[in-house]
């Protein structure tokens, strides 16, 4: 009655997604003791409005988690001890991120491997339950437990930048394009805040603000580029109407992070990295 | 349909918004924006319109349950949940924090552990705090939010090499939009020594 199927992906397509999923993981794990803060959370988030996390700023805690997760994610790729790998990433991920957001300068850089691990956890125990207690859940889960995980994450990929485009329109009364060149004052900003980094900082800063200077004396353009990028957010739930439309629609998302990486300076590799798996899925072009 | 009509409908707004905002022509930063309260009603509405296309599309349920709960639970950053909001209110004014030497040259505080993004938007923060204790000049609140972040510049100051000794000043730099050429007023709030 909608037009939209569950993907039917190949145990290969699978387990590709599954290692990537790992991968991604060790990756963002492997930095988390960068800018670690410590002392009080003063600017408390999430669970940290609830539970003291402050034992997370403690280099023996911060060990834990990070080789916790080597050792889940690895696991993970395996195929090993997967609901508890699963349990365990999500739980290390949410607690991780809730900290670090809890010192007053929340960061996004991770939440979509937060809210995929989620789906995917959340996949599984439904999964499970269904089978144990005979639930009928109708379409919502796919024949198997890991096409389950594997669709739930991308449908919350899609609810992510469906999300962050609809926030674009509610904030600005539907205004965001026309506004949107206003943005390229932060590529001065952080032409600023790169002379603080190293040299390869100081010189991605300073081709930024470049940029932003000649799209400033070009306003055509510079509405066009910004439009592209929202239209493509707001055009993400017609990816699950296909296995080809997810992969055009991937394909299209990460050129909207290189965009943004080239007019902003941002360019969040592990969301690329989680299109590219869970969207895009290059094992299906390859046969 | 139960795809393809929002979509539609998101991007027409989008697209009737950006004619009508530029037929008319700008007048200030704040016209046309809506209220925090109209927001917040907006985003309500948004999601219950999601809550109910999981029941009408139990094989999308997962896509409209978790997009209302970025605009619910999401709203205070309760992760994994959130609006995504960075970039969503393009403003005319944008600022910075530098943190420089005597002499003016960029410290690149990144070496002492301090990510200059985190740097900012604890200011920020910090800032609103004041605010919110009651802090009303401008100036002040600043002072109070650079302290903060002087305090954390010391905790992580090297006990030998260059950055030892050296007096570190923290700059506000403010960036505005003067017919499509860039100007720049800049602060300094505070000086930290060790």
């Amino acid at each position: 009655m909608t037009g939209i199927e569950v993907p039917s992906w190949t145990s290969t397509e699978l387990d590709i997604m599954r290692v990537g999923l790992g991968f991604v993981a060790i990756k963002t794990f492997s930095v988390i003791r960068t800018f670690r803060p410590s002392g009080e959370l003063v600017h408390p988030v999430g669970l940290a409005r609830f539970v003291d996390l402050k034992w997370a700023a403690s280099r023996a805690a911060t060990r834990t988690i990070q080789q916790g997760a080597y050792v889940a994610a690895l696991c993970l790729a395996a195929g090993l001890l997967t609901s508890v790998a699963l349990v365990f990433l999500t739980a290390a991920i949410i607690v991780e991120v809730t900290f670090r957001s809890s010192y007053g300068a929340v960061n996004h850089g991770n939440h979509l491997l937060a809210i995929v691990l989620t789906a995917q956890t959340a996949a599984m125990v439904v999964w499970n339950a269904a089978a144990r207690w005979d639930w009928d859940l109708g379409v919502a889960l796919a024949g198997s437990q890991a096409s389950t995980a594997a669709w739930w994450a991308a449908q919350a990929i899609v609810a992510v930048y469906f999300t962050s485009g609809l926030s674009k329109l509610i904030n600005t009364g539907g205004q965001w394009i026309a506004r949107a060149p206003m943005l390229l004052l932060s590529a001065y900003e952080r032409g600023d805040t790169g002379g603080m980094m190293d040299s390869w900082g100081q010189a991605q800063a300073a081709s930024g603000v470049r940029r932003a200077a000649w799209l400033l004396d070009r306003p055509l353009l510079t509405y066009c580029a910004f439009a592209g990028g929202l239209l493509v957010e707001l055009a993400a739930p017609i990816g699950l109407l296909g296995k080809l439309a997810l992969a055009a629609m991937g394909l299209a998302i990460i050129a909207l992070h290189k965009g943004n990486r080239m007019l902003l300076g941002l360019s969040f590799p592990e969301y690329q990295l989680l299109v590219l798996i869970y969207l895009v899925n290059v094992p299906q072009f390859v046969r | 349909m139960i795809l393809v009509a929002p979509v539609a409908a998101a991007w027409a707004i989008a697209l009737i918004g950006w004619v009508t905002r530029v037929r008319r022509g700008p007048r200030s930063e704040g016209d046309g924006l809506p209220s925090k309260r109209q927001r917040g009603v907006v985003m309500a509405l948004v999601a219950v319109g999601a809550i109910a296309a999981a029941f009408l599309a139990p094989v999308s349920s997962v896509l409209w349950v978790v997009l209302a709960l970025n605009l619910v639970l999401g709203v205070g950053e309760n992760v994994p949940f959130s609006p995504y909001s960075m970039f969503s209110m393009p403003s005319t004014t944008a600022w910075a924090l530098c943190f420089e030497d005597g002499e003016g040259a960029s410290v690149p505080i990144s070496k002492l552990g301090l990510a200059p993004h985190d740097m900012r938007k604890r200011f920020a923060a910090e800032l609103r705090a004041a605010r919110a204790r009651g802090v009303r000049d401008v100036d002040a609140a600043r002072h109070d939010a650079a302290s903060v972040l002087a305090t954390l510049v010391e905790e992580r100051r090297p006990p030998h090499g260059p950055f030892s000794t050296r007096t570190i000043s923290i700059v506000l730099v403010e960036y505005s939009l003067d017919e499509g050429k860039v100007r720049q007023v800049r602060t300094p709030i505070l000086e930290t020594s060790p």
